[in-house]
């Protein structure tokens, strides 16, 4: 791949970015070639060294997502921060995906259980419906469904605290700088 | 010498920006300067040169060169000064008691 190419390819994956950012990238490449070119260097060995540019970006993005992801603490960042790791590494998207079935799955639950806990007796109450159980049994089971639901609630809520808490720690380790560190000669 | 990945980032900031302070440098000209000392990828300097200034801690001016196109200078501003100040304030803290408990080692055997 020569510079042009190179750069070529860096323009397009930073299409989406503010102008301001995209100029300072496109520059920073730039000087980069300019002064290997001054070392010495091909293009091509030092579009080579760099790797693939749609990659570079990609992992420039996720780790500035998740830097602000960490600082901030605002659920919609996180959100973005995960998808652009994913993007990097798609068993990513493995590793959420149980968690948040869990999560999803004490969220309907609880919600169910809740209504069911809070309606049952009503329904029974007002249409005066014929069961085998007594009214303090309809109203127990009631009351106990709907705690049972507030208390599946709880916890599908402490799961999100839980896995907001672990998901920054992992993305912070996948975005560790070390895999494409480079000597400069 | 090997440093851990996380730690050698928080340092690289604090090396950048003393570097700053005593003269404006260009980009590659500090992965130049601090990779006499320290094995440093042009990879994280440029990106952290670009979050230093959107944080306001540099501005950036063009300066002609004889090898070619104008080449962009850092310059440290006074937020950025009075940040790299708090950062080796923090630097020294952690240095010393690093050193304490080494020292407190050697001392028992």
């Amino acid at each position: 791949m020569n510079k042009n190419e190179f750069m070529a390819t860096v323009t397009l994956s930073i299409k989406k970015m503010p102008e301001e950012e995209k100029q300072d990238i496109l520059y920073d490449f730039e000087e980069y070639f300019q002064e290997g070119l001054l070392q010495g260097r091909t293009e091509e060995d030092i579009a080579a060294s760099l790797g693939n540019p749609k990659t570079l970006i990609k992992q420039m993005v996720a780790v500035k997502l998740v830097e602000q992801a960490s600082s901030s603490n605002n659920t919609q960042q996180t959100l973005k921060a995960i998808a652009s790791v994913i993007s990097l590494n798609f068993l990513t998207f493995l590793i959420f995906i149980l968690p948040l079935a869990l999560i999803a799955t004490f969220m309907i639950g609880g919600v169910a259980s809740f209504l069911a806990g809070v309606s049952g007796p009503i329904y029974y109450f007002s249409n005066g419906i014929l069961t085998p159980f007594g009214p303090l049994t309809i109203i127990l089971a009631g009351i106990s469904a709907t705690l049972f639901g507030i208390l599946l609630i709880l916890c599908a809520r402490w799961l999100i605290k839980l896995l907001r808490l672990s998901t920054m720690k992992f993305l912070q380790y996948k975005t560790r700088v070390s895999s494409n560190w480079r000597k400069i000669r | 010498m090997a440093l851990n990945i996380q730690f050698k980032k928080g340092v690289l900031e604090l090396c950048v920006m003393a570097l700053l302070d005593r003269k404006d440098y260009y980009g590659y000209e500090l992965v130049t300067e601090i990779s006499k000392n320290i094995e440093t990828p042009e990879n994280t300097v440029y990106p952290l040169l670009r979050r230093l200034k959107n944080d306001g801690f540099t501005t950036t001016y063009l300066r002609e060169s004889q090898e070619g196109p104008p080449r962009k200078y850092y310059q440290l501003t006074d937020e950025g000064r009075k940040a790299k100040e708090e950062l080796m304030l923090e630097w020294g803290h952690f240095i010393k008691s690093v050193y304490n408990i080494i020292e407190g080692e050697c001392d028992n055997e």
